[in-house]
Formats: structure tokens, sequence, C-alpha cells
């Protein structure tokens, strides 16, 4: 299966893909790794004419740490993100880089796009979502930072306006006695995660200060629910809190049945995956070194 | 390459020799090394990027060509299963897939062989996990990976032997 | 995927008006947000076509939708009904409206709507698709509220809607591609040579390949045994494959190799429905694409072809399959319309171009509801039970009379799965100017295909060459791609002959080659008191998709393997095919016995279950004797070899069967649920076609032939060529060997040229590669060929030797193979001497040796006889090669998540020629069933479209997923082999059998018995939701 004819633009600048994306509106379309884009290129489903590959373009490939803050830049790999000493900083991060597809995705496949792309089952989306992650965008009328909040609008759809991409993903790093942690349940590598959890506590000594959990794949956006976090909030966070957190949230979720799974079956596998991602926050709020990776079929 | 237009001009080096091919932006780099280069060793599986027959190393990155554009690769550099013999001389991948009985109908063979490449040239002691996990995205339907495993073992102990 | 909505609100426009404004499609459609442009339908005054830009997120496409008002009750009812297509899938949807009069002076609007979503769009998308849509649905509804606010809003919106530029779509979009590339020339008159320029590369510069010793492959070393046990046997020998030495280089040749030159392409219009009858088809704008050479439709084809010939007897032999639909489609992915375009590419633009009008019929999808025949498929036919036997041996009414214990057994149903070849189908084909196709393929079963495209394309089978080269994986599937291949062939003479290319995308694979799905009925078991099965009786229906393609065949095949390894003899089983609207079933590794033997192993694992058995024992019980081998079933089928009892002992010793055991105790107390389970299973291999008769008596296959000849070259070099068409299987390393021990010459120096070429004329009526056969069959051949050469051989270098030939022995001397003298080797003619003599220094040899030409072929014709059409009884395969299979399960009790804990797989395959590639063979088949076992299953949507259309969806098993394996190998000679070697290539899905079992025996504490092959846990989760152990009724 091949790609539609388009016409394909290469700026050298930022500022020149802005203006190729102002240009062009609806018709362009923006590719930083092609990885998302190429497939639903290939299988006709979408209506791409104008291609402008951000691949190339300079200074928005970097994991580092800034003021504070691990700052990703927007065209940087899932396999650099991964393998970066910067991102060990938050485990979640590098948890969600390194479990994305396969090698060969994770060699071409940017942050930027995961997380511009939407989708409810990708990784990106659902792990930034997690923490308090702020998104740099830049755009015809200059940059501005959008909450991850506020940025994924809905299935598919972001709060971008016409003419702007996303250039840095900025997350605080976290207080001392926080762990976080990433983990989905797939069927194979290169498929999509069935669904997904990602969660951030802060411990004060046996006690949770604050914790955040999220859940991918879960529904049309990431769930979050409040009443379960605040069931692990001011608790000792055992398999007792954690269950009940489980409980809350996944009764605030609503996993489609489809392909991948029935709906009882991902609501089931989504409280294990919180029990997980809450074991392993907690151990790596005390410092220890805790294997990741996701559970496979 | 040139600016935008509905043809573009490529210098794609592969395998150590230069290529420069004026095609449509559409064209996949699987499509540019099999059509364009007659370079047909490298193969194509899936339409969804699941496969990994494409696959081959760009820029040293292991990549599905499935899922790259030849105009991505404009200016870089391509390896693929022609490249893996050098002077006659087999690369122990080769060698042990063959020893090992890692393939059968030979078509998932090339890009399994270079993204073991590409994981032995990152960590030349993988586990068995490491293996298993460092060829997750290729699919292979003959050997039920229990050769393909042994022999990626086999060629890492080799390498680090010689 | 059907989905309904309603809802209403108010809006300050008075009735009549804004019912005016409703059924005037001109001004309501421009109000909706998704509008893009509009047009009246010509033919139909009510229709107009409406274009809409549908998307999610970035990703968005244009739907053509057909709308027409109906039921218009001014003012007070209307209705739009329309269908349209949008990114490769279809839609119908009715929308209709009830208005009244609203209190304010305005009017309240009840609308409702149903829509169905067909396609490859559904899998894509997964389960989020109804959300999305339902918020689609809002968006409209906002708008035309908002539009609706008042008179003068609705003008204003329409107005700027129709002025709004329309955004350019494909067809525009591809013309402007091609204008823009010629520049403002007028467009080329010939479409081809306009797309023959884009696709043409600059002149070539470089070698084609970096290697500059292209074309001489240097052999990968020595190739002789890695393991030898110091035989002088090659047979036996671990030795790696010679295939090896241009495949580990990428420089194997498949279908999609042969590029560049002047090839065209063909691919298809394929159909987004299950069922649908079609109504139109409009390929103008296609055909208008430059680069687009033809287009052929269903009823074109048909008209200069001849419908490919049915297996199966009246009324199924009525079906009329051109490969190509003709008034209606029966299966999504179903081709409809053939383009010829100068590049795949523009193929698959082309294809966006065409418009197809349906009208969906309603999906039969359940084998039960196909056997109603309330809705049929094929109106030529007249029903969807394709075949319907009965086979009944010993007796069984006796035996339930007499039984100790019986058990009524529910529903049980195998899934339906592939093992997809990661090379999909493919074809390249030309014709010649005298009238001949050439056509280079990857089919399965060359042999009978070559057939089968003669009567199809009206020519002579000779007129045929057909030739495969390497092909990338098979497992059965390719056996029937040939109406693909034919489709090829009909495509280049369309075109005067010019060179095509067929390959098949992976989504149209999916979408069109399934193995068999079975489901088993009214299951009745006999046991006497020691819990030894004496009789079953049960009613089978497989279901064979939308056309029959090798089918009814499995229909019979399963009944070579008809009590599995069991000593039953009485059975009765009614059996029965039918057509659904799924695709087409195929081959598919195991094909038609595996799903036979796992409703064995279900019978004897609940029966075991309810009895309080062990699984071994109660295997041990009834298991068939090694003593009692060579063993005749009820049926006839003549079991060669193997001692079941010994090797299931051994499978138990390498997987740790009682520290297993003490491991479940202790698991079970901790409440976890963990199952130990055995599969027995038999591959049946050298088929005898001659059991299609039970099908259908008419038929005039029996027996089974393969091919294999040699000749000595002229410069003495030994060349094999075989009918055969592998496609991993290693039979050039294979045939070597085993020439090799026959000539006493090494494997290296025999070349044994790949794949089938009719043009070798080395190949018979039922040359291939399927049914676990090369063993026996292709390999007899060659020992038959290598014995008559040999004896050519000696005959001339006894007269040149002036030596009798027992005194003489063939080896390798100073100058290559030769013939010598044994006492006095130096005496001594070589291969190239001798070929000299046979075929060009002729006048030196006497008058009675001029017959021998060193060039021999020998067709293998196995021992079979005729079978018994009437009672069913015949023996139906030369060679049964057993595998014992056993899995340790633990299913989690929050996820119902499977996992396998250890599996051990102990094979008998006969006489190994080389224990290397067997094993590869085990390790495959095993993988494929633990695949299908735990995680591949072709799903489908309640309107037939098959949720799992792409790679991504389907996820077959890779590396992470499959256990490591513990692997042992017995051997029992086969008496019916000249080698004692076993076919084992499809290894009897004993996965799918021993899983299922381990899963029952995991489960089985609450209430659960295992009815479904597929143990996904959303599946196990349904089980342990509804425990079905009450379906298992014992009567005393």
């Amino acid at each position: 299966m091949y790609p539609a004819p388009f016409r394909y633009h290469r700026p050298a600048s930022l500022e020149a893909a802005i203006g190729l994306l102002g240009k062009f509106g609806d018709e362009a379309s923006i590719m930083a790794g092609g990885q998302s884009l190429i497939p639903m290129m290939k299988l006709r489903m979408g209506d791409a004419c104008e291609v402008i590959d951000i691949g190339r373009l300079p200074d928005l490939s970097f994991v580092e740490i800034r003021d504070g803050m691990l700052c990703i830049g927007a065209l940087s790999t899932h396999a650099s993100i991964a393998a970066s000493e910067a991102a060990a900083r938050i485990p979640l991060v590098q948890e969600a880089g390194g479990g994305i597809a396969d090698r060969q995705i994770r060699s071409m496949g940017t942050i930027g796009g995961g997380l511009s792309v939407a989708d409810p089952s990708g990784c990106w989306p659902t792990s930034l979502r997690t923490l308090k992650t702020s998104v740099q965008v830049r755009g015809p009328a200059g940059a501005r930072s959008i909450a991850i909040a506020d940025f994924i609008q809905d299935s598919y759809v972001t709060t971008l306006q016409p003419g702007e991409l996303v250039t840095e993903i900025r997350i605080p790093l976290p207080a001392a006695n926080t762990g976080s942690a990433y983990v989905a349940f797939k069927r194979t590598a290169a498929a999509y995660p069935t669904v997904s959890c990602g969660m951030e506590l802060v411990m004060d000594g046996q006690t949770c200060t604050s914790a955040s959990i999220v859940l991918g794949a879960a529904g049309p956006m990431a769930v979050l629910c409040a009443a379960a976090e605040q069931a692990l909030v001011g608790r000792e966070v055992t398999e007792t809190s954690l269950g009940e957190a489980a409980e809350l949230i996944v009764a605030a979720s609503d996993p489609p049945a489809d392909a991948r799974g029935s709906a009882a079956f991902k609501r089931a596998m989504l409280k294990t995956l919180v029990l997980e991602a809450g074991r392993r926050s907690l151990a790596r709020s005390r410092g220890e070194q805790v294997k990741g990776g996701h559970r496979y079929a | 390459m040139r600016d935008a237009t509905s043809r573009v001009v490529v210098d794609v080096t592969v395998n150590g020799l230069s290529y420069q091919r004026e095609i449509e932006p559409r064209l996949l780099l699987v499509e540019f090394l099999r059509e364009e280069l007659g370079l047909t060793g490298t193969h194509i599986g899936c339409d969804t990027s699941y496969c990994g027959a494409c696959t081959v190393l760009l820029n040293g990155k292991v990549v599905k060509s499935c899922t790259v554009l030849a105009v991505q690769a404009d200016g870089n550099r391509v390896e693929t299963v022609e490249g893996l013999e050098s002077d006659g001389k087999l690369h122990p991948l080769q060698s042990t897939f063959s020893e090992l009985h890692g393939l059968q109908c030979g078509y998932c063979t090339p890009g399994m062989l270079m993204a073991a490449k590409s994981l032995l040239d990152g960590n030349p002691s993988p586990s068995e996990d490491q293996i298993r996990k460092g060829i997750a995205g290729n699919t292979c339907r003959c050997t039920g990976y229990v050769n393909i495993v042994k022999a990626i073992d086999a060629a890492a102990q080799q390498m680090r032997e010689e | 995927m059907e989905m309904k909505f309603d809802g209403n609100f108010e809006v300050g426009i008075p009735r009549a008006e804004t019912f005016a404004l409703l059924s005037d499609p001109n001004k309501f459609m421009p109000v909706l947000p998704m509008y893009h442009s509009m047009a009246a339908k010509e033919s139909e005054p009510n229709t107009s076509i409406v274009k809409l830009k549908i998307g999610i997120g970035k990703v968005h496409g244009i739907a053509t939708t057909e709308i027409a008002l109906q039921d218009n009750q001014a003012p007070e009812k209307a209705s739009y009904v329309g269908k349209g297509n949008v990114m490769g899938g279809a839609y119908n949807m009715v929308v209709g409206f009830n208005l009244e009069d609203a209190a304010n002076g305005g009017t309240r609007i009840n609308w409702h709507g149903t829509t169905q979503i067909y396609g490859r769009i559904l899998s894509i998308a997964g389960g989020g698709l109804s959300g999305i849509a339902e918020k689609e649905i809002t968006r409209v509804i906002g708008s035309l509220q908002d539009a609706l606010a008042s008179r003068e809003h609705f003008e204003a919106v329409v107005r700027q809607a129709q002025a709004a530029p329309a955004a350019e779509g494909l067809i525009a979009r591809v013309a402007r591609f091609f204008r823009e590339l010629f520049g403002s020339a007028p467009a080329p008159a010939a479409p081809a040579a306009a797309a023959d320029a884009t696709d043409t590369a600059p002149a070539r510069t470089e070698p084609l390949r970096k290697d500059p010793s292209r074309g001489v492959i240097a052999p990968l070393g020595s190739s002789i045994q890695v393991d030898s046990d110091g035989s002088k046997q090659w047979t036996g020998q671990r030795l790696r494959r010679k295939e090896d030495e241009r495949l580990v280089r990428g420089l194997g040749r498949y279908v999609d190799d042969y590029v560049g030159g002047h090839i065209a392409h063909v691919g298809y219009v394929t159909s987004p429905y299950a069922h649908a009858k079609i109504l139109a088809i409009d390929v103008s704008a296609a055909e208008a694409l430059p680069g687009v050479i033809c287009t052929l439709t269903g009823k074109q084809v048909a008209a200069q072809t001849t419908a490919f010939m049915q297996i199966g007897a009246e009324p199924s032999a009525n079906l009329k399959d051109y490969g190509i639909a003709q008034d209606k489609v029966v299966y999504p992915g179903e081709p409809v319309v053939l383009i010829v375009a100068e590049t795949a590419r523009l193929v698959e633009d082309a294809v966006q171009l065409v418009t197809v009008d349906y009208e969906p019929l309603p999906v039969v999808l359940k084998s039960e509801d196909a056997a109603t025949d309330a809705v049929i498929l094929h109106p030529e036919v007249g029903t969807n039970v394709s075949f319907a036997g009965v086979w009944d041996h010993g007796d069984v009414d006796k035996a339930f009379a007499e039984a100790a214990h019986v058990f009524d057994i529910g529903r049980l149903h195998f899934h339906r799965f592939a093992s997809t070849p990661i090379e999909t189908s493919g074809a390249v084909a030309t014709w010649s100017p005298r009238g001949e196709v050439e056509i280079v393929c990857n089919n399965g079963l060359p042999g009978v295909t070559v057939q089968m495209l003669a009567a199809f394309l009206n020519v002579s089978t000779e007129q045929i060459r057909m030739k495969s080269e390497d092909v990338g994986g098979n497992f059965g599937t390719k056996t029937v791609n040939h109406t693909y291949i034919a489709l090829a062939a009909v495509a280049s003479r369309a075109i005067g002959g010019r060179t095509v290319k067929w390959v098949e995308t992976r989504t149209e694979n999916l979408a069109c080659f399934h193995g068999g799905e079975r489901t088993f009925l009214d299951t009745k078991v006999a046991l006497d008191a020691d819990g030894v099965i004496t009789a079953i009786r049960s009613r089978h229906l497989d279901d064979a998709g939308g056309l029959l393609r090798y089918e009814p065949l499995g229909c019979s095949i399963w009944s070579q393997v008809y009590p599995a390894t069991y000593r039953l003899r009485n059975m009765h089983i009614e059996f029965s095919q039918v057509m659904s609207n799924k695709a087409p079933c195929t081959p598919n590794r195991g094909y038609s016995r595996m799903q036979h033997i796992w409703f064995m192993e279900r019978v004897i694992d609940i029966c075991a279950h309810e009895l309080g058995l062990p699984a071994d024992e109660m295997r041990a019980k009834n298991y068939i004797r090694a003593d009692e081998m060579p063993y005749t079933t009820p049926n006839g089928n003549i079991y060669d070899s193997g001692d079941y009892g010994m090797m299931l002992d051994k499978a138990k010793e390498l997987i740790g069967w009682d520290e297993w055991q003490r491991k479940q105790t202790e698991a079970r107390a901790e409440g976890r649920l963990l199952g130990i389970g055995i599969g027995s299973t038999v591959d049946s291999g050298t088929n005898n076609f001659g059991q299609v008769l039970y099908v259908n008596p008419h038929q005039v296959f029996s027996g089974n032939t393969e091919a294999c000849r040699i000749k000595i070259g002229l410069d003495g070099s030994i060349v094999v060529t075989l009918g055969s068409s592998p496609q991993g299987q290693g039979h050039e390393t294979t045939t070597a060997m085993v020439i090799a021990d026959d000539l006493n010459l090494p494997p290296d120096m025999i070349t044994v040229r790949t794949g089938f070429d009719s043009s070798w004329n080395t190949y018979s009526g039922l040359s291939g590669t399927i049914a676990s056969q090369f063993a026996v069959t292709g390999l007899s051949a060659a020992h038959g060929a290598a014995l008559k050469l040999k004896a050519e051989l000696l005959r001339l270098a006894a007269h040149t030797l002036q030596a009798a030939e027992d005194q003489l022995e063939i080896g390798v001397g100073a100058m290559g193979p030769e013939v010598r003298v044994v006492a006095e080797p130096e005496r001594a003619i070589n291969f190239w001497m001798l070929s000299n003599l046979a075929n060009a220094n002729i006048s030196n040899v006497p008058e009675s040796l001029r017959d021998i030409n060193l060039n021999v072929m020998d067709v293998y014709k196995p021992p079979f006889e005729p079978v018994d059409v009437e009672k069913k009884i015949g023996n139906q395969t030369l060679t049964y090669a057993p595998q014992i299979h056993i899995a340790v399960v633990e299913v989690d009790r929050t996820t119902c998540q499977p996992k396998i804990l250890d599996y051990a797989v102990v094979d008998d395959c006969g006489v190994a020629v080389n224990p290397k590639i067997v094993a590869g063979q085990v390790h495959g088949a095993t993988c494929h069933g633990i695949g299908a076992a735990m995680q591949e299953a072709f799903q489908f949507d309640e309107s037939g479209s098959l949720i799992t259309a792409t790679f991504t969806d389907y996820a077959p098993i890779t590396a992470i997923n499959m256990p490591p394996l513990k692997t042992a190998a017995t051997s029992t000679p086969s008496p019916f082999s000249f080698n004692g070697a076993k076919g084992c290539g499809e290894g009897g899905g004993g996965p799918l059998h021993c899983i299922s079992a381990a899963v029952q025996d995991a489960l089985h504490s609450e209430g659960v018995i295992v009815t479904e092959s597929h143990n996904s846990p959303s599946i196990l989760m349904e089980a342990l939701r509804a425990p079905n152990r009450a379906q298992v009724v014992a009567r005393a």
C-alpha cells in the first residue's frame, strides 16, 4: 500500500515551517518521524496534500534538565528519550518512551508527533497527562505554553491552532520521595496498547501526599478520577488502598470493546495495571531500582 | 534537494555507494531500494509497520523502510542486507542463521538480520529476553523464533570472541 | 457496525418553512459543518450526490454520499436515505425527522437516525469509532439547530457555505499532480505514455547491486554436517541448507522481486460489504486518470473466461466463480473491479476513483444460521450447504446401548485464523505472440493450478508456462490463490500481452485468506466402565466462507484422522459444510484435520474431567497401541507406525510432569488457576486424492503423484528439477542428500533447481507442496530418478570401461564425479565423458546403448487403492506422524490472561532425512498453534466487517509471545516410505489441543469446560462469568 500523491516540503527553519503551515491550512500535514502519518497515508485514511517534513528542523531534538524541569525537544525520538540519563530522572517518561511499539518505530517516532496525534491509546498522551507537563508550541502568533490537560481536547484532537506546532515538552522535576510508572498491556510490541496506566506518587514516609493516576485507551480521552487519587492521599500506599483507587478510577473509565478485547477484560486489566503502576511508583519513591516494561500477551 | 515540486531529487548512500534519483515524494524507502536500485533483498510484508520484513539501518538506526519516505533518507546513509557481507566474508549473523537453521522461507530473514545487527551493535551481550525484545518488531512465520534467538546469541558470542 | 441516534430540538422558524428547508437538500446540506460540495445525480432526479469532509482529528477524507428524500409528507415528516464511501469503507444511513408546532411559533424537530458502517475503517479505528461518530452527530445537530434559529440566519449560513471554495478533492488533486508534472502542456493523448514518464527513473549509472560478482553466489563454506554421527549416509545428517547461500544474502528471488522493465500493475477495488447486490459500477474517473491502462469488471472478465472448475457435486457444482464478483458480493474484500495501471501506486489512486453502487443484503455469519438457508448466498446453487454426508462406521447404537457412561456435550467451536505467510500472494503474467502465457507466481499446488487456469483461460495446459522460484512461506494458504493468478493472466491479455504484476497487500491477504472454522453440535460419547471411549455420535458444520475454493475437499480430509489417536471403532458423524459471508476458507497448516482432532481431544478431556480421570491416564487407556501398528481405522485408514504411549511418557518426562503436578496442587491451595494439558495429534501426510470422491463421486482424481528429473549436463554437472514448489522446507537440501546417498556423491555436487517450472517438464498432475508430503512423494521421486540414472550410468560405463556393472561404483575422482571399477579405481570415466557419449559423441556408442540419455524422470505413485465411496472406507493417507504436546497454563484470576508457564513437544516424523529441517518444521507448526490458541483470531462485527483487518489489529505472534519450547524427537520408521520418513510439515495443531486442555484443567474447578479453540482473556473471562459445565450432561 502506498500513499496518495502529495507535495513535499522541507522547511529549513521553524519559522519557515510555521509559514507553510499557515499557507496550506487544512491541506497541510506535519511529518516529524512519520510513524503515525505514513501508515495512515498508506491506508489512504487521510487526505494529506501538502506534507511538511519538520524532521530535520534544527534544535528540536534534545533531552535535558533546565530550570528544574525535564525539557524534551519535540523531535526527540522515543529511543533517544528512553536512553537519556536526563529522562531517567522521571522513570515514567523513560518507561513510556522505551515501551512504544518496537525498536524500529522508536528510532523514528518523536514525542512531539506522538503527542500531537492524540491517539487515546497512544503512550505519550496518557503518560504525560500523569505529570504536570506543559506543551510549548509555536505558531504565527509566537510561542505559548499549554498545560497538558488543555492540550488534548478529544480523541485525535488537540488545541493546536492553524499554523501551530509543538516545539518542546516540559515536565517539572519531581520532588524527593516521588515515584512514577507507566505500564501498558499490549498483545505484541507493534500493536497499540490494549489499555495502559500512568501513575505518580509523592510520599512522606509511609504517607502519600499526592497521587496522580491516569488511564489510557480506557475511553475517548485519558481517564482521571479525583476520588481515586483521594483514596491514596493522606494514606499509606498498600495493596488495599491501591485496590480501592483502582476500583474507583476503573469505574470512571469507559473502555470500548473491540478486537483488542472486551470491555470487561479491559476493566480487569486496568485494575491490574493500576496495582502494578502503584507498586512500581511506591518502590521508586523509596529510591529502589525497579524494572520497567509492559505486559504482553 | 530541490524545492518542493511534484518530483524531487534525492541523494542516498546505500551500502557505501551513492545514488541520485528523481522520484515522487510519496515513494517509500523500501520501494526506492527495490524499484529504483534493484536491491530486492529488503522485502514488504505488511501495510502497517508491523512485520519488520523491510527493516534496514538509516544512519545506523534500525527502521522499517516501509514507514520511511525515500525523501527522509535524502542525504543519509542506508544499510541493507546486501551490504552485510564484506570483502567476501559473511557477517557472523548470516553464518549463524544458516548454521542453526534460523531461517526457512527466507522472506523475513533480511529484516531479521538487520534488526539483529542493530541489536548487537548496541548490546554485544544480550540476554535471551533482550534478544526477544530486540526482534519484537519482526514477524517470522516459519521458525517459531526458536532458532533465530539461538542464532543471534551464537553470533553475539562469535563477535565477542573476534 | 450499526449505530442508532435520536433526539429533538426546537427552532424559531414555522413548521411549513422548516419542512421546506429540511426537505431541500440544496438548502439543508450546506448547513452541515462537514459540507464540501453537492451535485444532482443525473440519472435519478430525486437523488443528490453530497460530498462531506469527514475525519478523525487530523486524519480526514471526503465522504461521497448519495442521498434521496423518501417518505416525504409535508409538512410533517420526511427521511433521507443515503449511502456512501469513505476511507476505504462504506456506510448507509437513514435520517428522518418529524415536525411539530412549537409554542413560540417555531417548530419542534424530532429526529432519528440509523447508520451502518462497513470496511477496514472499523478495524483501524477500533472500538472508539462509535464515540467519535456520536460526537459528529452532535456537531451536526448543533449546527443545524444554530442555523435554523431564524430564517435570515439560515439563509446567511447557506450563502456562506456555498460561496466557500470547496477544498480540492482527490480527483482534482491527482489531475493537478499530472498537470504540474507536464507543465502547461495539454495532457498527453496516451495515458500510458503519461505515466511512463512519471515513473521512469533517470538512466541508471550504477550497477544494480553492489556485489560486482552478482550472479555468482559464493558458497557459505562447507555445507557438510554440524553434528555428523560418523555415518556414511547423508540421510540423517544435520546439514546446513543449500538454500541459505542466497537467502541470508537477500538474494532470494520472490515474485515481487520482478521489478523494473516494462511491468504494468494489477490491483482491485474490493467490496466493503459482506453481502450486497452490485447495482452499478462507474469506472470513468479511474479510466480517465493518466497512467491507468484499463479496468475490468466481473462481467467483462466472465465474457472472456470460463468459470473455475468446482470440486463439489451438484448443486454446489453450479456455483459460478470467476475470481471477481458478478452480480453480488458475498464476503468483505471480494474483488469487484480489476485495475491495470503503470505503477502499483497508480493502481491504488485509481481504486479510489471507482464508484460501486451496492444494495446491502442480510448477512449470514454463523454456521448454524447458514445451514437454515434463510438467506442464500448463491441463487445458482440454491442452498448454502456445499456438502453433506454421513460417516458411519462400526455399530454405534449397540455401543451406546452397552455403555457404562454416556455424556452429552454442548456446542464446541473451532475459530478462524490464518498462518499469514510474510510474503503475500503474487503473480507476474505475460502472453507471448504465440498465444502462450508465462506465469511466475507463488502458488502451492501448481500441478493442479495449471489445470484450473487452462480451463478458466480457455487455453491448453500446454500453453501455460507456470513457474515459482523462492516462496516466502505458504502454510497452505497459497494453494488457492489461483483465482488471482488467473486474473493477472486475464489482465495481461487485456493489454496486449504486456507483463503485469499483481502482489497482494497484507490488508487484502487478511481479508481473503482464512483458515477454516468448524462447529461441533449434539455430541454424544459412550464409554465403558474403565473410561474407554467406545462410540461417538456428533454433527459437524464446517464453514467454507463465501466461495468454494478447493472446497468442499476439506470436507473429506478430516476423515484421514477419523478416530484421532484413539482406538474407538464406532463413530457416526453427520458432516456438512456451509457457505457464509466470510472470506473463502483456504487450506491452512493442519487443514481440516486439526479441527477434527481438536474436537476429539475436547471429547477426551471433557470425559476425563467428568469421570475424574487424570488426562494422561485417560489417554493411555484410549490410545492406539504400538503393537497394533500398522493400525486400520474404522474407515480404512492405515496408521503406519508410532508409539503414542511411549511418546506421552517422554513428553511428561520432558516437561517434568510430577513436579508440575506438585506445583499445581500448591497453586490450587493458593487459589491460583493453573492447568496442565496434553494434546495428542497425528499429522497425516501424502494424501490420496481419491478421497475427493467422498464429496463428489464424479471427480477424476485418485492417489497422488510427484515428479523428479535428474540430468547429467554436457559438462558432467548433475542437475535436478522437481515438481514441488517449496516455501522454506529445504527441498534443495534434502533432495540433494537423498540423491547423494543413491549416487555416492557429496550433496554439494548436486544442483537442485528451486521451485516449479512447467517448462522443465518435471511435474505431474498433482505436483506441489501441500499436505505434509514432500518427504515421501518428492524424495521418493528423487530416489526413483536417482536409481534410474544410476542404472544408465553403470550400463554406459560398463561398456566404456569393459567391466561388469556389478564391479562398478560411482564416486568422486580427480576429474569430478565418475564411474569406476571398484577393484581398480584408476579405471574410471567421469560424468562429463559419459554425458558426452550419451548426448554428443554418440557414434562411439553401440546401438544397444543409444536409449541412454542421462536425463531421467521418475513420477512417484504411492500404493493407494480406490476408496469405497458408499461406505467411505479407504486409505486416505500414507504416513501418520504423531506429536504429543504438553502445556502448563496459568489463568490470572483478575484479568483472565492465560500464560504458558512451560511447554514440551515430542514428535515422531519417522526417519528424519535432515533432523535440523524436521525440528524447524515442528517449531514452526508449534508457534502457529500457540499463536492461534492465544492471540490470533479473525473477528467480525455483526454486519460482517472484519475488525482484524491489518497486522496491527490481527497481531500475529512474535518472539516475545513465544514461550521457550522443550522438544524431543522419537523415530518409528514408516514401513510405507522407501526411507522410513513421514510427512511432518503441518504438525496437526497440537498447541490448540493442549492449550485448550490446560485451560480447562485450570478452570474446571470453577465450573468451566473449554468449548472455544481461541483462549483470549476476553473469552476466558466470559467463560468464568458464565460457567458452562452444565452443558455436559451425564446419562447413566
